[in-house]
């Protein structure tokens, strides 16, 4: 499938995707917890769109162990980003002072803003 | 046949270390999400960049990746000129990428914003900077393929040399779309 046609379909839908996140931030569109939502779908959209149309990454049978081992790593790169995350912000939680930890739990209990 | 099947398993080997070089990076990536906001009374670092730089990176760093992927056609037509055309046009968009990130760099350095400022920075240039040193040896990489067609013409050893380039020069630029996303584009809450 390594025609013309895919590395175009690649090109020109990564363009519309790189310029729809540049887009959201610079006109200031979407703010807070939205934004970062959008910005994520819209990263994994061209992900998906590179895999499928650059790397040529599918299920035909040739393919079959390239697309295994990178399934096999994305769990391991998952493990690895968010158990840092879960666990930093654990050690962040545990060294706070009693004051820092009382306005901490005013805040996310959404008492305070 | 037998030919086939080994220039597969190079293919899957090389395959093999992009994904441990993955990984790599989603180590950069856990380090910088950990420490973005850790700027010691510094600035915040979204406020150091300059979002419109990123965009023309982001947008040349796309179009070579797009053109490395017309020049593996032109091999696989055994296209002769029309492979060392597109890959110097890839060539040539890889260094301007490269200029424009070590503008950046020696921007932030010069305003007194350099690695050894704070942690934030130095998950900052960290991560970056990898990115910049996998393009800096995909680029020497490709002037060495393009040295070869030169004085050999299009083997098969080289087609194959040039599959594996055109992995890595995509995996750099899905290597971007996070760089992009999460270090310049996603605001610290």
């Amino acid at each position: 499938m390594e025609t013309l046609k895919s590395y175009f379909i690649g090109f020109f839908l990564s363009l519309g995707l790189t310029l729809c996140s540049f887009t959201l931030v610079l006109r200031h569109i979407l703010e807070g917890k939205n934004l970062i939502f959008c910005l994520i779908l819209l990263a994994l959209i061209q992900l998906w769109v590179q895999l499928t149309f650059f790397l040529h990454l599918n299920l035909e049978a040739n393919n079959r162990w390239n697309l295994s081992i990178f399934i096999s790593t994305v769990g391991v790169v998952l493990i690895l980003i968010l158990g840092s995350l879960w666990i930093m912000q654990n050690l962040d939680y545990r060294h706070m002072s009693p004051q820092q930890l009382d306005s901490y739990i005013l805040q996310t209990e959404g008492f305070q803003k | 046949m037998e030919k086939f099947d080994t220039q597969n398993k190079v293919i899957f080997g090389f395959w093999v270390y992009l994904m441990t070089d993955l990984i790599m990076f989603a180590v950069l990536f856990a380090t910088f999400a950990v420490l973005r906001g850790n700027t010691y009374g510094g600035l915040p670092l979204s406020s150091l960049f300059s979002l419109p730089l990123v965009l023309k990176e982001t947008l040349i760093l796309l179009t070579s990746s797009f053109t490395c992927g017309l020049s593996l056609l032109a091999v696989n037509h055994e296209n002769t000129k029309q492979t060392i055309g597109w890959l110097l046009v890839t060539f040539g968009l890889g260094v301007s990428f490269l200029v424009l990130e070590l503008s950046e760099f020696s921007h932030l350095i010069a305003e007194g914003h350099s690695f050894q400022t704070n942690a934030a920075l130095s998950s900052y240039f960290s991560l970056v900077g990898t990115h910049g040193l996998h393009i800096a040896v995909g680029l020497l990489w490709l002037l060495v393929a393009l040295i070869q067609i030169w004085v050999k013409g299009l083997s098969p050893h080289i087609a194959s040399k040039l599959t594996r380039f055109s992995l890595f020069w995509h995996f750099l630029d899905v290597i971007w779309i996070f760089i992009f996303t999460i270090v310049y584009l996603v605001p610290l809450k």
